[in-house]
């Protein structure tokens, strides 16, 4: 036997693999992984159960006539024959056809748990704790190695400072999901405010350990409040369906976490300003309503007053003058007017211009003729004095 | 450190402040000022602790210091070392 060239030994591997019928044209059941659909329109996959997986390729000529998209995790029967991709060593399913078979059994795994997690109410809204909204300490439980601690310490640089306490677990592979568990546990007896678990992006089973029950049950015995981050914004997991918030990516995680210092900056500037602006109102308040009470109480108002009633005193006094000294002079006229008045009925001025009174010596006027006889002693008065009269004779005037 | 002496010349109630309760504090104190039902004397006080706390909390963004650490199990005992990513040792 002598000595094989690699590519000889492939080569020759080849041939047998492609010489027993055995492996020509076979049907295998399986679920879909690590799938690319290349441009060239030919598919790489694996497909896998829960135990193996193996590398399938199905080309162009043949993807052409597949009348569904593959998807990952999609169960699928495919048909083909074995062959040995001799460039790396690698044998491989080359798919014939294909057809999908119900729903992969990584997926119904899920499904199942989901369901029976959420009947017994691990995800409700009333189970949720708040995320505090400044958090000084936070717990991470993800991988020290992997792509979702770098990101998370990069944007966490760029935020609020705060205390970061990583406690790193396996996030892949069999012992993962007790690993996150114990992780969760552990932060548990520390003062974190807040934990963020989770990985970077990979494949359903890469990510596998976030949808097993034991991690969902030491989210929903966490006393701390817990950020699910795992995978990438498409990937849910029974973790997420758990945790008090959910962040599609590590680093997005850490920007809900964590407070923007610029941010924050901005918020704190504007209230100081809240604070100045009521303070100064309070204080133009309160000098406005000094200002009015000073004006109330001002002395000059006062003597004003004073002055004002002094004035209405003196107005008052001359007007009661003018009132009595009008009155007097009415008085006065009136007075004058009733003499002169007197004066014109005056029987003296009747006399001064000529008249008499007839009179008998008791000094009762006489009207009449009647009133007198012959021989009646009568007195007379003139302006200037009375003169004694006897009567003589006595004419009725009124016969004539 | 130099953080820890700053902080001792800062009054003890507030030194036992976390950043979240100073902020909340702070919150409190401007919604208190807003309602406008305080004195002025209380308003003027309540102002000048608003403006120490909001002062205390910017201080702290600039604040660089942060720490990163990681908890380990050794042999049962649990403790905390500080940590140093991949990324930041390079």
């Amino acid at each position: 036997m002598g000595i094989f060239t690699v590519s000889e030994l492939n080569q020759h591997v080849k041939n047998v693999l492609r010489s027993e019928p055995g492996l020509q044209q076979v049907w295998v059941r399986g679920e879909i992984s690590n799938l690319t659909l290349h441009r060239s329109g030919h598919y790489y996959f694996t497909i896998k159960d829960s135990k193996a997986q193996i590398s399938c390729v199905c080309f162009s000529s043949v993807s052409r006539m597949i009348k569904f998209q593959p998807e990952k995790s999609m169960s699928i029967l495919a048909f083909g024959s074995i062959d040995l991709y001799t460039v790396r060593g690698q044998y491989q399913l080359q798919i014939l056809d294909m057809r999908p078979d119900g729903i992969g059994e990584l997926y119904q795994a899920f499904e199942q748990l989901k369901k029976r997690l959420e009947k017994e109410g691990l995800f409700e809204i009333e189970h949720k704790k708040p995320i505090p909204k400044y958090p000084s300490r936070i717990g991470i439980v993800t991988s020290p190695t992997g792509a979702a601690i770098h990101d998370i310490l990069n944007v966490a640089q760029r935020r609020l400072p705060v205390d970061l306490l990583l406690v790193p677990a396996l996030v892949q592979g069999e012992r993962s999901a007790s690993s996150v568990a114990n992780a969760i546990e552990m932060l548990n007896n520390t003062d974190v405010d807040v934990i963020i678990i989770g990985r970077g992006g990979g494949s359903l089973e890469d990510l596998w350990s976030f949808n097993e029950e034991i991690v969902a049950r030491a989210i929903h015995n966490s006393n701390v409040p817990i950020v699910s981050a795992v995978g990438h914004e498409t990937d849910y997991t029974i973790a997420d369906f758990t945790a008090d918030l959910r962040a599609p990516t590590p680093s997005a995680a850490c920007e809900m976490v964590i407070p923007s210092s610029t941010e924050l900056e901005k918020y704190i500037d504007s209230l100081i300003h809240r604070m100045i602006q009521s303070t100064d109102q309070k204080i133009k308040d309160h000098r406005t309503d000094l200002k009015y009470l000073h004006s109330r109480v001002q002395p000059e108002k006062f003597r004003d007053q004073v002055l004002q009633n002094y004035q209405k005193l003196d107005e008052t006094a001359s007007r009661m003058e003018y009132i009595i000294s009008n009155l007097l002079s009415n008085k006065e006229s009136f007075l004058r007017e009733y003499a002169g008045r007197l004066d014109a009925v005056s029987p003296l001025r009747t006399l001064a211009r000529g008249y008499s009174i007839t009179m008998d010596t008791e000094s009762n006027i006489i009207h009449s003729v009647n009133e007198v006889t012959e021989a009646d002693d009568i007195e007379v008065m003139i302006h200037d004095g009375i003169i004694e009269c006897s009567v003589r004779n006595v004419i009725r005037t009124d016969k004539r | 450190m130099k953080s820890d002496k700053e902080e001792k010349n800062i009054d003890a109630e507030e030194v036992e402040m976390t950043f979240e309760e100073a902020m909340e504090k702070l919150e409190l104190l401007v919604e208190q000022l807003e309602c406008g039902r305080m004195s002025l004397d209380e308003s003027l006080d309540t102002f000048e602790q608003g403006m120490k706390l909001a002062t205390r909390c910017r201080k702290r963004l600039d604040d660089a210091e942060r720490r990163i650490e990681q908890l380990i199990n050794e042999g049962g005992k649990i403790k905390s070392e500080p940590f140093n990513s991949k990324e930041e040792t390079e």
